[in-house]
């Protein structure tokens, strides 16, 4: 890899902020996560296309095991619940920057908490969607109900 | 609570193949539907036993009452929690009773034991360079097809891990090797593909990509062998086909999302001539499902005796995918001579005789089986004498002992293993001397939490792009890990895992920032890039370029070795300067010649002088003291000159390379330290602005011990002087052009005094541009 292919990609976090509040007002109209799973379908096909696999962009918190009956559908739906199994401990901690950045948003605007999501789950650049969905699921339902639905991640929130 | 929500909970229960454990927290009685969690409380009073629920035995007449009476849903939901030990124990017995089995934990072993003792360096390339990118996707450094040792084997191991979990679509390609086209199977045309250039096998239709693979077999025999379990629980009619059809077809749909579990059945039942189980069962009764479902479970198991390594006569051998093709292929041709009944242990005996077994060379069950013993027993040994890590160690040692066991008492029988084959479904046949066999089963404790988060850090590092903040310092605190060395914060474990790294790289990962060095003696590449905090601050920075470097020569048993340190580097163009290979002499082309390039610090150094010092033990980003190079220089003075004749070496510097140090280059570049005064003038090619030459007073040498360059502004001259000179005892000159052609004339003529003192002729320069200097 020489220097000059280097390329450093950078993130619009203003943008990604905007788009998760607008994906938050979608949840609230529609009174359910499937705009959340458009959203992050279409990330998937995207990636697709580039033949890669959603599910790499995701930390791991145990290895991958196999099991009487492990969904391999690869959509926006499952991406969403694999990201509350793996990254709910991190989003979810009380101490968390997470949930301090989402106590100050109206100060700090919602692109900083695109950016802490980012950070505490170690995403690269290219899985900023996926940040940009969970924003939106915890602005729209709350921290609180994002981390309740979490524990166990079914179709919909309770609250949404 | 719904038959929902136990299929989510079910989904999500998994068994860890590597660290050999299951799911910890799952607990299936609390989300079972009411119903049948009452059938479960009145047939298992105080609650169900492991062999409870994982014998076949028929129920009685009241159990199958109580069954019949219960809603279709709570019916399925009461088939899963049976069936589910069943489910996971055919794994476990897969994993640590099979060739396959071995090969997996072998591998994973040896790919441990790699990343513990000669990935460290590539490893810290990979997170100061490019920190989200996947080990995975660094490609090969050779274009092999076997390799055996160091960073190759390494990376073939990660890829056929890969492999095994199911890898991107980049990574899969059309064909087999020259043979590209479909294979046509029990009427379905399957399309060829090659996996990493490791793993032939084809694509599952209708799957969006996903590939039959090794987990495929693994899933197909654990459904096929619980299907079978379920049955006999249920009495073993054409009633408990229905319904054993139904749950597979309730649990396992829809296929698309289940290929792994449904390939090689749906392949069945198109030769059975069916589109879904319950039309089989429905049309077939038991005889036909059970059929299908042994059918399944014996070819899966003909899969599973791949021989660990392929060798290069039988490259296919090691291939379970491939054995799964000729096992089916055979099937065929047997079912379509009329036979009906299927006898597991003969049928593949014959598969082993058979042509296409023939053709590939597959090796048969007993002579695979030797060769398993042969491989667990040396993974084992080389285990035990090398993993760093204590619980990974303890961990690999358990597995290993435990399938060396199993393969053992199993080489005499061939295929015939009643946990393996079960006649009713039930792995805890295969419990018939429990002294020896209970291991095999159950563990008497979950794997310790350090080799739970190494596989789960394996996982982050080998194949994900995921980078939280905890991922690094808990990934070097393990690297870093060895006997004795408990304690230390994820930086020591991290110094001490680079220190110890038997190879530490090679060229074509990242070569402008590489360097490959041959040895003569080991003819294996060792290099150091720059170090990990300086490359830190390259890509974080902005104030313009600043390049220090200190650098010496030392003699090492009569081999030069030549060690460099990199104080600082600010941007991507120094680093590119540093260790540019382009047409040029750089310095480190010239330190290549030297024999070896590494990072050195005092302790080293003194290390070196009392000849106890073994290179790759030099790595510390420690400043060298004046004193320890002044001694190190000088040792190598004369072994460094040789060399220079012995290559008929001559300079040949960039046309930029000029004053105002082209004095210096010319005669720095001819006397041993002076290598530094090159790369001095090739940083001067790319127009820095100033030059320092750091002269060290208590030196013999009419040269300089130490060269130190800095790029830009003077203040990074100051911080230099105040931070890095201080208290050594070193002078710091900022040259004018003038006193920079005075210095270098008198070191040259130090420089000719010295080489003639020691019989080497001298200096001649026939023009005063760099590009004439030459040897006489």
């Amino acid at each position: 890899m020489a220097c000059s292919e280097i390329n450093v990609q950078t993130v619009d976090y203003n943008e990604a902020g905007t788009e998760a509040e607008l994906l938050a007002a979608q949840v609230d109209d529609t009174q359910s996560l499937d705009p959340v799973y458009a959203k992050l379908d279409s990330f998937v096909e995207e990636l697709k296309a580039q033949q890669r696999n959603a599910a790499d962009l995701l930390p791991a918190d145990a290895e991958p095991g196999v099991g009487f009956m492990l969904n391999q559908k690869r959509d926006g739906k499952t991406l969403l619940q694999t990201i509350a199994i793996s990254g709910r401990e991190s989003l979810c901690d009380p101490e968390g920057e997470v949930r301090k950045k989402l106590s100050e948003v109206t100060q700090l605007g919602t692109g900083a908490v695109v950016s802490s999501v980012m950070f505490t789950l170690g995403l690269p650049v290219i899985a900023v969607p996926i940040a940009v969905a969970i924003v939106g699921m915890m602005l729209a339902i709350g921290i609180k109900g994002f981390c309740q639905w979490a524990s166990a991640p079914a179709d919909e929130p309770a609250s949404a | 609570m719904s038959l929902h929500r136990l299929k989510a909970e079910l989904g999500a229960a998994e068994f860890a193949p590597h660290a050999q454990a299951f799911d910890p927290a799952l607990d299936l009685i609390s989300v079972m539907p009411p119903a049948a969690a009452f059938f479960f409380a009145s047939t298992w009073p105080q609650g169900p036993t492991g062999f409870d629920l994982m014998l076949a035995e028929p129920w009685d007449e009241d159990t199958m009452k109580d069954y019949r009476e219960l809603g279709a849903e709570d019916r399925m939901a009461v088939l899963a929690c049976v069936g589910f030990l069943n489910h996971e124990l055919v794994h476990r017995v897969d994993l640590l009773a099979t060739p396959f089995g071995v090969s997996f934990h072998g591998k994973a072993c040896l790919e441990t034991i790699g990343l513990l003792l000669e990935g460290a360096e590539l490893i810290a390339t990979l997170e100061r360079q490019d920190p989200w990118r996947p080990l995975r996707d660094i490609p090969p450094v050779a274009e092999k097809l076997v390799v055996s040792d160091g960073m190759d084997t390494l990376n073939a191991r990660v890829r056929w891990f890969d492999a095994l979990r199911g890898a991107a679509a980049r990574h899969v390609q059309p064909g087999w090797m020259s043979d590209p086209g479909v294979l046509s199977l029990a009427g379905v045309d399957l399309e060829r593909v090659i996996v990493h250039e490791l793993m032939p096998t084809v694509l599952v239709p209708g799957a969006d990509g996903t590939y039959l693979r090794p987990l495929t077999v693994l899933e197909s025999r654990a459904v096929a062998l619980t299907g079978l379990l379920l049955l006999n629980r249920l009495g073993g009619d054409d009633y408990a086909a229905v319904e054993v059809a139904r749950f597979l077809e309730t649990f396992y749909a829809p296929r698309e999302a289940f290929p792994d579990y449904r390939f090689l059945l749906d392949l069945f039942l198109r030769l059975w001539g069916r589109e879904n189980l319950l039309d089989l069962a429905i049309e077939r009764g038991a005889i036909g499902l059970t059929g299908l479902l042994k059918a399944v479970s014996v070819v899966g198991w003909y899969g599973l005796h791949a021989t660990p390594e392929a060798n290069s006569e039988a490259p296919l051998n090691a291939s379970p995918m491939l054995r799964v093709v000729i096992a089916m292929q055979e099937l065929i041709k047997y079912l379509g001579q009329g036979n009906t009944l299927l006898e597991g242990v003969p049928f593949l005996d014959a598969v082993d005789r058979g042509d296409g077994a023939d053709i590939l060379g597959l090796t048969d069950s007993r002579e695979t089986l030797d060769y398993s013993l042969h491989y667990v027993r040396g993974v084992r040994r080389h285990n035990q004498a090398a993993n760093p890590n204590p619980h990974l160690l303890a961990h690999f040692d358990h597995v290993l002992a435990l399938q060396e066991g199993q393969i053992e008492r199993r080489r005499q029988h061939g295929y015939e293993f009643a946990a393996g084959l079960p006649e009713d479904g039930s792995v805890l046949r295969g419990l018939t001397a429990p002294e020896c066999d209970q291991d095999l089963f159950f563990d008497e404790e979950p794997p310790p939490e350090p080799v739970r988060r190494w596989f789960a850090l394996r996982e982050n590092l080998l194949f994900r792009e995921a980078r939280p903040p905890e991922f690094w310092p808990e990934l070097w605190s393990t690297i870093g890990t060895h006997p004795g060395a408990s304690g230390l914060s994820s930086e020591e474990a991290r110094a001490l895992a680079l220190s110890r790294a038997r190879f530490v790289g090679e060229d074509g990962i990242w070569p402008t920032y590489s360097v490959m060095v041959e040895s003569e003696e080991e003819g294996r590449a060792l290099f150091v890039p720059v170090r990990d905090s300086a490359l830190r601050r390259t890509f974080d920075a902005g104030e313009g370029p600043n390049v220090e470097t200190e650098w010496s020569a030392v003699g090492l048993r009569g081999e030069a070795l030549a060690a460099l340190r990199v104080g600082f580097v600010e941007t991507e163009e120094e680093v590119r300067l540093l260790f540019s290979l382009e047409r040029h002499r750089g310095m480190v082309e010239a330190l290549i010649e030297c024999g070896r390039l590494v990072l050195g610090n005092d302790e080293a150094f003194a290390a070196v002088q009392r000849g106890e010092l073994h290179p790759k033990m030099i790595s510390c980003p420690v400043a060298a003291s004046a004193e320890v190079l002044e001694t190190a220089v000088e040792a190598a003075t004369a072994k460094a000159l040789l060399t220079r004749y012995e290559h008929g070496w001559s300079v040949e510097l960039d046309e930029k390379g000029g004053a105002p140090l082209d004095w210096a280059v010319e005669a720095y570049g001819w006397h041993e330290p002076a290598e530094a005064a090159l790369f001095l003038a090739e940083l001067k090619g790319k127009a820095l602005d100033y030059a320092l030459i750091v002269g060290l007073p208590s030196l013999p040498e009419p040269g300089f011990a130490v060269v130190l360059t800095a790029i830009g502004p003077s203040a990074s001259v100051r911080r230099f002087r105040e931070e890095r000179i201080a208290g050594t005892g070193g002078e710091v000159h900022q040259l004018s052009e003038s006193e920079a052609r005075e210095l270098a004339s008198a070191a040259l003529l130090e420089a000719n005094n010295e080489l003639r003192s020691r019989g080497l002729g001298g200096i001649r320069f026939t023009d005063l541009k760099p590009r004439d200097v030459r040897l006489d």
